[in-house]
């Protein structure tokens, strides 16, 4: 088989296989558009860590300012959860340019506290701003919008439209990798210094890198408010954006599939191991801990290069 | 924004309020002190940016409920407490740590951010969610008044505590042969190791002591904060702050960043309390941007 015939079975086998999983009963349906939401926002943060080589602490400021734009806007403005998608994309990555704008400045430990200490300053907002974000109680109410005449309370319409924006996202961030954008940003993960006697603004490059991947956190954020119907200053603690990071290195960093993986067995861990014991998080950190000592590309990176002899395909 | 009530007393109980708010400044800021140390010593010197710091504050406080319910004495449980956390500390760092000292400081951020899992799940298997409380023996209970200001007794003990450790750390490194072979490591440790200092022992004995640190500050925590698994986290955030404000390795740094941030905390908590966890972080923010080595650090760069 050809590599584009290969992609192209890829790509029938995935979709064909996001088609069945609402046959298999609403749980099911309701975790899997659980992990497709958390995959979107962990594969976002790959673009940082795997591929400009970034190691933000903060990504959930950009997931949860989306999923805060998308019920506010719902609930204050009555604007309908499709409107509130978008403007929580664009929110996103307004945010993300800002934030973005001062935390390039500087880099490795200073980048990771700082994207942190942003994230955290907008959950302190979160918190304290009770009036519109309805602090740690969070805002509940929010309606969510019509497809085609039928609601998105329909858990198997909710899997649908999460998992057509999980097929778009990864689509978008396969092409970018492989356009020259996407070549830019492996060169500065590579070797900055080059980069940068090459004659790239490398500066601007990893703005644009962080804005794009606080985009598509956003898009995340905005599938999973619609998907809760449901938003609280949770969304934006850092811990939020610690998981992304073990989803990410579980995965595989650098590979776009490996994290959605990753989200994949953190929440699996997370709801078969929590139905078994209330300690699953002391599983995940072993699991995470050995992962880091022994395999450091991850498990779909592991798996890749197993199957592909170390080519990257 | 409306103002703290106490600004609407008389002068008498305003003063008295600061002086309340001054002393647990100070306290909190001795807690503080005792995370960031270690905190900024470990990253001086071994480049290892220690994210379960927290959770060896919390074990020594565990370790000191343990002691302390079994021999019924505060002070054996001070004085043994740090033993545990000093053990499990070592053993992290030679089997876990050293395999990553090649491969680049992100790899083991993320190493001891997997450990803050495991052991916030062994403290609540062991210990349960609930609070718990260490117990204080007479003679630290109780408050004593000075000059018309009454005082917890416990705060000024801690007050004191803290300043004979800052003393005795100062000491070491600034007066004794190990604290200059430290001094040489966070200078340069690829020279300290061409002039024969042993670095991977070198660096075993700053983890061991950091997390030592760590441990006692936690036991020495317990009895005005508190023991429950979240305890680490709750005061490795500040104490990350403290570090980024104070500089990574300077003990200077994270001393004066300590009482700093212990202040601005505690009275930003008493004045605008809705803007006070918004002041640490912008505080945190300003620095990094204006001076990414910190007050006191080096510049790396």
């Amino acid at each position: 088989m050809s590599a584009g015939a290969r992609r192209a079975a890829g790509w029938v086998l995935l979709i064909a296989a996001l088609a069945l999983v609402p046959l298999s009963g609403t749980y099911v349906t309701g975790l899997a558009a659980e992990v497709l939401v958390f995959a979107i926002f962990a594969m976002s943060l790959d673009l940082l860590i795997g591929y400009t080589g970034l190691l933000s602490f903060g990504h959930a400021a950009f997931f949860g300012v989306s999923a805060y734009t998308v019920v506010i806007l719902g609930l204050q403005f009555g604007l309908s959860g499709w409107i509130g998608v978008a403007a929580g994309i664009l929110v996103s990555a307004v945010v993300a340019a800002a934030i973005g704008f001062f935390s390039i400045r500087v880099s490795g430990i200073p980048f990771l506290m700082l994207t942190m200490a942003f994230a955290q300053l907008l959950m302190a907002i979160s918190i304290k701003w009770r009036s519109v974000t309805g602090g740690t109680d969070g805002l509940s109410g929010f309606q969510r919008p019509t497809l085609f005449g039928y609601s998105l309370d329909n858990r198997a319409l909710q899997f649908y439209v999460v998992a057509t924006g999980f097929l778009l996202v990864l689509w978008f961030l396969r092409r970018l990798i492989a356009s020259p954008l996407g070549s830019i940003f492996i060169g500065i993960r590579e070797n900055e210094q080059r980069m940068r006697a090459a004659g790239y603004p490398v500066q601007r490059f990893k703005l644009v890198s962080f804005t794009l991947a606080g985009a598509l956190a956003g898009v995340g954020g905005g599938l999973y408010a619609l998907q809760n119907a449901f938003v609280s200053s949770d969304i934006l603690h850092w811990s939020l954006s610690g998981d992304a990071i073990i989803m990410v290195i579980l995965g595989g960093t650098g590979t776009i599939v490996g994290p959605a993986i990753g989200a994949g067995m953190f929440l699996l861990l997370k709801n078969v191991v929590s139905s078994h014991t209330e300690y699953w998080l002391l599983w995940v950190g072993i699991i995470f801990i050995l992962c880091v000592m022994f395999l450091p590309q991850g498990v779909w990176g592991w798996l890749r290069a197993r199957r592909f002899g170390g080519r990257t395909p | 924004m409306r103002p703290g009530a106490a600004l609407h007393a008389n002068g008498e109980a305003r003063m008295e309020f600061i002086a309340t708010q001054l002393v647990n400044g100070v306290a909190y800021g001795v807690l503080l002190f005792l995370m960031s140390a270690g905190l900024s010593l470990i990253f001086g010197l071994m480049n290892v940016v220690n994210i379960a710091h927290g959770s060896f504050f919390m074990l020594g406080a565990f370790a000191a409920l343990s002691i302390e319910r079994w021999t019924g004495s505060f002070w054996l449980a001070l004085l043994l407490s740090w033993i545990p956390a000093v053990a499990i500390g070592i053993v992290m760092e030679r089997v876990f740590i050293r395999k990553l000292y090649g491969r680049g400081h992100l790899d083991q951020v993320l190493l001891t951010f997997g450990f803050t899992f495991v052991f916030v799940d062994l403290v609540r298997w062991i210990f349960g969610a609930d609070i718990r409380e260490l117990a204080l023996p007479d003679s630290l209970t109780g408050v004593i008044e000075m000059g018309g200001i009454i005082v917890p007794r416990y705060r000024l003990f801690l007050i004191a505590f803290g300043g004979v450790v800052a003393l005795l750390l100062w000491l070491f490194l600034e007066r004794s042969r190990v604290g200059a072979m430290v001094r040489a490591g966070v200078d340069d440790a690829f020279t300290a190791t061409g002039i024969g200092i042993n670095v991977p022992v070198l660096f075993a004995a700053v983890f061991a002591l950091g997390v030592g640190l760590a441990a006692v500050g936690g036991t020495v925590a317990g009895p005005i904060l508190g023991l429950y698994p979240g305890m680490d986290i709750e005061i490795l955030i500040p104490a990350f702050i403290v570090v980024v404000i104070g500089g990574m390795g300077s003990l200077r740094g994270a001393f004066v960043a300590s009482l700093f941030v212990g202040l601005v905390d505690t009275f930003g908590k008493a004045y605008f309390p809705d803007f006070a966890l918004f002041m640490i972080y912008l505080l945190m923010v300003v620095v990094l941007l204006t001076r990414p080595q910190g007050l006191f650090g080096v510049n790396r760069a």
